[in-house]
């Protein structure tokens, strides 16, 4: 028996392969699957939280303002204005088309912000700085309009919902942690997210300036709230930039197309202008 | 500022590939020169898996010898691994990182076995594990273990 | 290629050793299965995803070492050892090796 050693050539036990296309096309194709596992999640994820019955919602909206509710500057601020804000948004409300167990609650809150937003279970919540704004009650409930057509039309729940389905998926599948995704969602790349919004935003103020015709008989001033958002921004947002970067559309665009929308419907542009209840007028917005 | 925040991240990722891959290419042509040049020098100590000893007379002496090798792989090579890893398949980075661990765990041992004066190795054995393995984030390591008797001839 | 985890091929002499063999691979798959298998972690049983996973990187593992017997102009491989281990999570190696002899 002999025993000598034979040499093996090299290259058995390493493929060879092109480490530098490798990482172009790997890199590529990570991204593509990632942005399409997050967009059909987003997709999902809202149009299931669009369709959950009104019930879970609220159920939903309810453990968080429990915890909310504990927050002194909620509770102790003006019962009263609250209770004016109240009255306006059930006079909109009762000429909108709500789902059967959606209740609007208006709250309000001390801040000098050209603002209003529309949260999970129907809460609506005001800024001092838009009341104080507004010359007329019409101008405000243009924009609280709004904001109840977006509890209306399910939006909050399907953002909730394609927020929380995307956070799940990518937390999962490549251990992105919550705040990674919400800086995806909100941070400055997020196109498809807006041109998602653009529609939904759209819509409610179509469904907000119905709900202003049919309530005061015409929509004087309802655009006079854009008017004074585009003067807030003609001094501190010089260019709002091109149409798809913003959530809301175009303030112009919107004045436009609100103007287009009372024309074709036969809605007189110009009427008594409804004066703010006095609860109201007293608000400073340098206060 | 957020932006430029990820932007920054981006970019440092990107300079730790290019730096990683150059280096780590350099790294490896190295050690595989050294490995080839080595075995060559040893190449007449023969390494043999089976156990029956071929009869020799006067018997001969025998050792244990071994000889281990920890080889980490480079942040390129890692991160390549990484996308494989999300589509399946072969990951070539880590192939080399093991064929280098195990030819130079061999040579390790081969290089005792020569001290001893010993002309083959009989009954050798592999043993592979991964240091890094369980900690998160932690650097690709292998360990390679070459173990096996050396024939020391006597007279 | 006669291969074994013998010491000897029955009925044959061994001529000629010719050294060590090896073949190795490192594969992974991808991350569904990964996900799946997670879940299937939960109720047990087996993984069928991994079982394929390992089954067909020995595969490879082995007939990269037969390539490098019928290099060395081997007939045979006698003593034939698998090993697994695992670099990273999600990704396994396999290793085969053996003695290349020469039979007849």
């Amino acid at each position: 028996m002999k025993i000598r050693n034979v040499k093996v050539p090299e290259g058995i036990n390493v493929s060879r392969h092109r480490p530098v296309a490798d990482l172009f096309v790997l890199t590529a194709g990570a991204i593509g699957l990632f942005a399409t596992l997050g967009l059909l999640a987003l997709l999902i994820g809202s149009y299931g939280g669009r369709y959950l019955p009104m019930s879970w919602e609220n159920a939903l909206a309810a453990a968080v303002f429990e915890v909310g509710e504990t927050d002194e500057e909620v509770t102790t601020n003006n019962r009263e204005i609250e209770t004016a804000l109240q009255a306006i948004a059930d006079r909109l409300s009762a000429n909108m088309d709500l789902p059967e167990d959606l209740r609007i609650t208006v709250h309000y809150l001390d801040e000098d912000e050209i603002n209003a937003f529309a949260t999970l279970g129907g809460h609506v919540f005001v800024y001092r700085g838009l009341i104080a704004r507004v010359a007329d009650e019409n101008a405000l409930a243009m924009i609280m309009a709004h904001e109840i057509a977006h509890a209306a039309n399910r939006d909050v729940a399907a953002n909730v919902g394609g927020v929380l389905l995307l956070q799940l998926v990518l937390g999962t599948v490549v251990g992105a942690s919550p705040e990674t995704v919400d800086g995806l969602i909100w941070g400055p790349n997020a196109l498809l997210l807006r041109q998602f919004s653009r529609d939904a935003e759209t819509r409610a103020d179509r469904d907000g300036l119905t709900a202003v015709a049919t309530t005061y008989g015409h929509v004087a001033g309802a655009d006079r709230f854009f008017r004074i958002l585009l003067n807030e921004l003609g001094e501190s947002v010089p260019d709002e930039g091109p149409e798809f970067l913003n959530t809301h559309p175009l303030t112009v665009k919107r004045i436009a197309d609100l103007g287009a929308l009372a024309r074709k419907r036969g809605w007189t542009l110009d009427g008594p202008a409804t004066p703010l209840p006095r609860v109201l007028t007293a608000l400073d917005p340098a206060d | 500022m957020e932006a430029f925040i990820e932007l920054w991240q981006i970019l440092l990722v990107v300079v730790l590939l290019i730096l990683a891959f150059f280096t780590g290419r350099i790294a490896e042509l190295r050690h595989y020169k050294s490995i080839k040049r080595r075995e060559h020098a040893l190449g007449d100590l023969v390494v043999v898996v089976a156990k029956t000893l071929p009869p020799m007379s006067p018997a001969p002496a025998t050792k244990l010898v071994r000889g281990s090798a920890v080889i980490s792989v480079d942040y390129f090579k890692r991160f390549l691994a990484r996308l494989r890893m999300i589509f399946g398949g072969r990951i070539h980075t880590y192939e080399s990182l093991l064929d280098r661990a195990r030819r130079e765990a061999i040579l390790r041992m081969q290089e005792q076995a020569q001290e001893l004066g010993a002309t083959m190795i009989f009954s050798m054995r592999f043993e592979t594990s991964s240091i890094s393995k369980g900690r998160k984030n932690a650097v690709g390591t292998v360990e390679v273990l070459a173990y096996g008797t050396a024939i020391i001839p006597q007279g | 290629m006669i291969t074994s985890t013998l010491e000897t091929v029955p009925d044959k002499t061994i001529i000629e050793h010719l050294g060590i063999v090896q073949g190795s691979t490192v594969r992974a798959k991808h991350i569904g299965r990964d996900i799946m298998a997670g879940l299937k972690n939960i109720v047990g049983g087996e993984l069928q995803g991994y079982t394929e996973l390992l089954s067909e990187a020995r595969d490879e593992a082995f007939e990269r070492m037969i390539e490098q017997a019928t290099a060395k102009g081997a007939n045979a491989v006698i003593n034939v050892r698998f090993s697994t281990s695992s670099v990273t999570q999600g990704a396994s190696e396999i290793l085969a090796y053996g003695s290349a002899v020469i039979v007849e």
